[in-house]
């Protein structure tokens, strides 16, 4: 098992570096220019050339790139372009707004996912699983800016019960009331994937040998359900919530932009807007981070979820 | 090693007796799922619609009026019109050209890819562990953050809103086809084919792909939905289509700063989003189960 | 009777007619498969499937590979007909040399050999019709010609094998096992080859329709003056359609002669035991129990083979020497075929003839 997670690790770094190198291709071989965000429409060449001296985009891109590794080797990602400060600091500033709402989008999903995806696979082509199955479907058709923006005439211009932007406090916690719209646009997005693993696998485990052997051996049907087939079911939902950690932050941009919440998605929105490269790359790197980690922690999970599986 | 369990047959005798047409059964099958029959009419219709646009619209989309600014829904304008006077109704019908058009070339580019670098991977050995690399390395980065940043850098147009969707979002159908493609290999007709002198290429294209396409069908059909929704959210941001050509998701961004006094301009552009996203949802889960082969179940 | 060296002088005693110089001869074929283990994917150990294998088979001949699950018998059949890559050894087809063949150059050869599978549903394309099936060696060869022509000949073929030239248009999930193994046949027989690698053709077919199949193969043979190698996992099967036994355990060869010397005089004691579990049919005979035999346990694991002779965990004549020295393929009793064991000796016990 330490083997394992050694080994995963020591994979991590060489594709966290290879992504660098793509993302900083990808920005050198794009047509515009980073300093043109900071010059007034009528500058000279020479202000042009100052900024990008200043921001250290004269040097040849593989010694720009070298030199960004250097540091970010050892922890330093640089300052960046338009924030006044170092890339890490920008980053952890925003990092809680985001997991606060994570956090409570991801309890919100599986309290609502798990037991809808376990009720239709028990009561299987039930006029309630249909249901179930339907309201999936227009769930997953439903596009979330339009959602949030639903939400938004309707709970915010209309009834004026909730503030339509921001984490309406300067304290460690975001206003209930500003949670709301948010979490529920975050939440319920992700309840219809999340109910559909969960009632394939339910089916799936349901029809295995041993939970017949339960059945036939007169365990109560509520006990067979809670004890034995969902205990495996959940395997599966485990892995698709680990997954869409990747897609945490796409999920993010959008609804952070629309409710104009201070979290990473509306900071790689900005970053990108205004080219800002060392943003970028540190999100990026970040992210992925983010993801490798958690996927790492997903496959350890597994081992104790379901104990057949072992990693040599 | 060597198969030598006695065999036993793959499929059930009653369906081995079956006769007619593959496709007759299938249209059988699809023909009992009302929902997706109704849906498949409606995107019939939407695209007679988008493609003869100029005579269905009964206004121009992107002339302005301004003294009738902002209308609410009304026998003449059955959406209303826009902050420039610009009938809604006009502008829905010519957006759904852009979001057909970016989703089917999308989708296409998407399996093109994805197939080819499946059954790459899949069939030489040596060439997975690079291809697989490769997936993992989009895996780790978020794909809208990808797909954001790559537009805003090389600059917003329809063009590369195909082109960098299809480059954030291969990787899904290339691990499909690359787990159906190694499934595939240890069939003994793949053997057979081989044995029979047949080239790589004769087998991808007369063994592989024929045994698979049932499956790439369902995700070419879903996936048409997903890109509409990604399409329709990088108009939504500024990074889609521009301005003035109507996008559903550029109607919804310009009808945003008119919440309070127009709500016709946020509600029936994201209906049509809506709409045309669970038709194309219906019609793959319709196709599921309307193919009775493995390769679509897996989807 | 000298001692006999095998495979060119196993043929002591054998009274048919036979032509000069044999079509297939297969020398040491040996194959080993790598066991990935941990996350590394080291190849921790290798399996062993074939090891040494050696036989010959003469143009119109048929020689039986006899042998249980894992003895490595598919094996030497995917590694002849170069579905696989051989580890080492020798095998030369109608003069040339194909261990070493790259794939562009193996084709020229695959017209003359080709190759029928045991599961006669993952054998034919689910997506294709019959005449789609039969007519792709023909495609690939060049040989299908206008459409007239190629279709003729799809239906001349159904025809050989038992089938109707209207099957033609169908797909293989319309047809039975038993056709469908046809459908193989006639697949195999497209190019008119001089071998036909027939891999459990039978195994997974009804009984009724076994006889069937293997009637339909021996009327080929003669039309068509084809050879076979005649996988088969038991003794019956082989013993009406073959010249020539070999038995196979753990990859290695144990006992090989004419049907008639293997039949009636083996000498092997896993040839013994096989010989014995085939069910007596002469009911002049009086099937007593006491000479069956009846091997214990189950097959060594192919990464762990037993040291020295593979059988001794299972052959009731162990001694400490099978467990030191690998017995050789050799004719020690002089009787004209050769058997590997270090006490071979003649059985009468569950011999039926």
């Amino acid at each position: 098992m330490t083997r394992f997670i050694v080994h995963r690790i020591a994979q991590i770094i060489p594709l966290l570096i290879l992504l660098s190198v793509f993302i900083f291709t990808m920005m050198h071989l794009a047509p515009g220019s980073p300093e043109s965000f900071y010059l007034t429409d009528h500058y000279t060449d020479e202000q042009a050339e100052a900024v990008r001296e200043q921001l250290g985009l004269n040097e040849p891109p593989v010694r720009q790139y070298l030199t960004w590794l250097g540091a970010a080797i050892s922890g330093d990602f640089g300052q960046t372009f338009t924030y006044g400060a170092t890339v890490t600091d920008v980053i952890l500033a925003r990092l809680w707004p985001t997991v606060q709402l994570q956090l409570l989008a991801l309890t919100v999903s599986v309290v609502i996912a798990v037991p809808a995806g376990v009720i239709s696979a028990i009561r299987r082509n039930s006029k309630l699983d249909h249901s179930i199955t339907t309201a999936t479907l227009f769930g997953l058709s439903m596009p979330d800016f339009w959602f949030a923006l639903l939400l938004m005439l309707t709970f915010s211009v209309h009834l004026g019960w909730l503030p339509a932007f921001g984490t309406g406090s300067d304290g460690l916690f975001a206003a209930p009331a500003n949670l709301v719209m948010p979490v529920a646009v975050l939440g319920l997005s992700a309840v219809p994937w999340y109910a559909r693993v969960v009632r394939s696998s339910m089916l799936d485990s349901l029809s295995e040998d041993y939970i017949l052997t339960a059945a036939a051996k007169g365990l109560k049907p509520s006990r067979i359900t809670t004890h034995h087939a969902l205990r495996i079911a959940i395997l599966p939902l485990v892995t698709v919530i680990g997954l869409s950690m990747a897609r945490v932050l796409s999920g993010v941009i959008v609804v952070e932009t629309i409710f104009v919440w201070p979290g990473l998605g509306q900071l790689a929105w900005e970053a990108v807007i205004r080219q800002d490269y060392p943003v970028i790359l540190g999100l990026t790197i970040f992210t992925a981070a983010f993801v490798m980690i958690f996927s790492l922690i997903v496959d350890i999970l597994y081992t104790y979820i379901d104990p057949r599986i072992r990693y040599v | 090693m060597s198969s030598e369990r006695s065999a036993s047959p793959a499929t059930p005798i009653h369906s081995r007796v079956r006769s007619g047409s593959r496709f007759k059964r299938i249209a059988w099958r699809y023909g009992r799922n009302r929902p997706a029959v109704v849906a498949m009419a409606f995107l019939t219709l939407l695209i007679v619609v988008a493609i003869f646009a100029p005579l269905v619209a009964p206004y121009d989309p992107v002339g302005q009026d301004l003294p009738r600014r902002l209308e609410p829904p009304s026998r003449e304008f059955l959406l209303g019109t826009d902050a420039f006077g610009r009938d809604s109704f006009s502008r829905v019908i010519f957006g759904a050209r852009v979001s057909l058009l970016v989703a089917f070339a999308t989708v296409a580019l998407i399996i093109l890819i994805g197939t080819t670098v499946g059954i790459l991977a899949a069939y030489y050995r040596w060439l997975d562990g690079p291809l697989m690399r490769i997936v993992d390395l989009l895996m780790a980065m978020p794909p809208l953050f990808l797909l954001i940043m790559l537009v805003a850098l090389f600059g917003a147009s329809t063009g590369h809103t195909v082109l960098f969707i299809a480059l954030s979002y291969w990787r899904t159908t290339a691990r499909y086809v690359r787990g159906q493609v190694l499934s595939l290999k240890h069939r003994d007709y793949m053997k057979a084919a081989l044995a029979s002198g047949a080239s790589d290429v004769r087998i991808f294209v007369r063994h592989i792909i024929p045994n698979i396409s049932d499956g790439l069908i369902v995700i070419a059909t879903l996936s048409i939905s997903f890109v509409i929704l990604l399409e329709t959210a990088l108009s939504y941001l500024g990074l889609g289509a521009q301005p003035p050509t109507p996008s559903w998701g550029g109607m919804l961004a310009d009808g945003r700063q008119y919440l309070q006094i127009s709500w016709w301009l946020t509600a029936f552009p994201g209906l049509a989003i809506f709409l045309t996203v669970m038709a194309f949802n219906f019609v793959g889960d319709g196709l599921r189960d309307a193919f009775d082969s493995r390769s679509a179940k897996a989807v | 009777m000298e001692r006999s060296s095998y495979p060119s002088e196993v043929v002591n005693g054998d009274s048919r007619p036979r032509s000069s110089s044999p079509l297939l001869t297969v020398k040491d074929l040996t194959k080993t498969f790598p066991v990935r283990k941990g996350v590394l994917g080291r190849a921790a150990a290798v399996i062993q499937a074939v090891t040494d294998v050696s036989f010959s088979i003469f143009p119109g001949q048929t020689l039986g590979l006899v042998g249980e699950s894992g003895s490595g018998k598919s094996t030497t059949a995917l590694c002849i007909t170069r579905l696989l890559e051989v580890t080492s050894g020798s095998i030369v087809f109608e003069g040339q040399e194909l261990a070493d063949l790259s794939r562009r150059n193996m084709r020229p050869i695959r017209r003359n050999m080709q190759i029928v599978f045991q599961d006669p549903y993952s054998s034919l394309d689910p997506r294709m019709t019959v005449k789609e099936i039969i007519a792709e060696p023909l495609r690939v060869y060049g040989a299908y010609g206008g459409r007239g022509q190629g279709e003729r000949k799809v239906h001349e073929l159904l025809e050989k094998v038992g089938m109707n030239a209207s099957d033609a248009a169908r797909f293989p999930h319309e047809f039975s096992g038993g056709q469908r193994q046809r459908i193989s046949i006639a697949r195999a027989l497209a190019l008119e080859p001089r071998l036909l690698v027939l891999d459990e053709p039978v195994s997974a077919l009804d009984v009724s329709v076994q006889a069937q199949v293997t009637n339909l193969l021996r009327d080929l043979q003669d039309a068509m003056g084809l050879a076979y190698l005649f996988i088969a996992h038991d003794l019956a099967v082989v013993h009406h359609v073959s010249d020539w036994i070999a038995v196979m355990y753990l990859g290695r060869i144990v006992e090989y002669g004419s049907v008639d010397q293997v039949f009636s005089e083996p000498t092997h004691p896993y040839t013994q035991a096989l010989l014995s579990a085939i069910p007596n049919a002469d009911p002049t005979k009086a099937d007593d129990l006491d000479e069956k035999i009846i091997l214990s346990g189950e097959v060594p694991d192919p990464a762990d083979p037993p040291s020295g002779c593979r059988f001794r965990t299972r052959c009731w004549k162990a001694e400490p020497i099978c467990a030191e020295v690998s017995p050789e393929l050799v004719d020690t009793l002089g009787i004209g075929h050769p058997s590997a064991c270090h006490f071979p000796e003649l059985h009468a016990g569950g011999v039926h003839q």
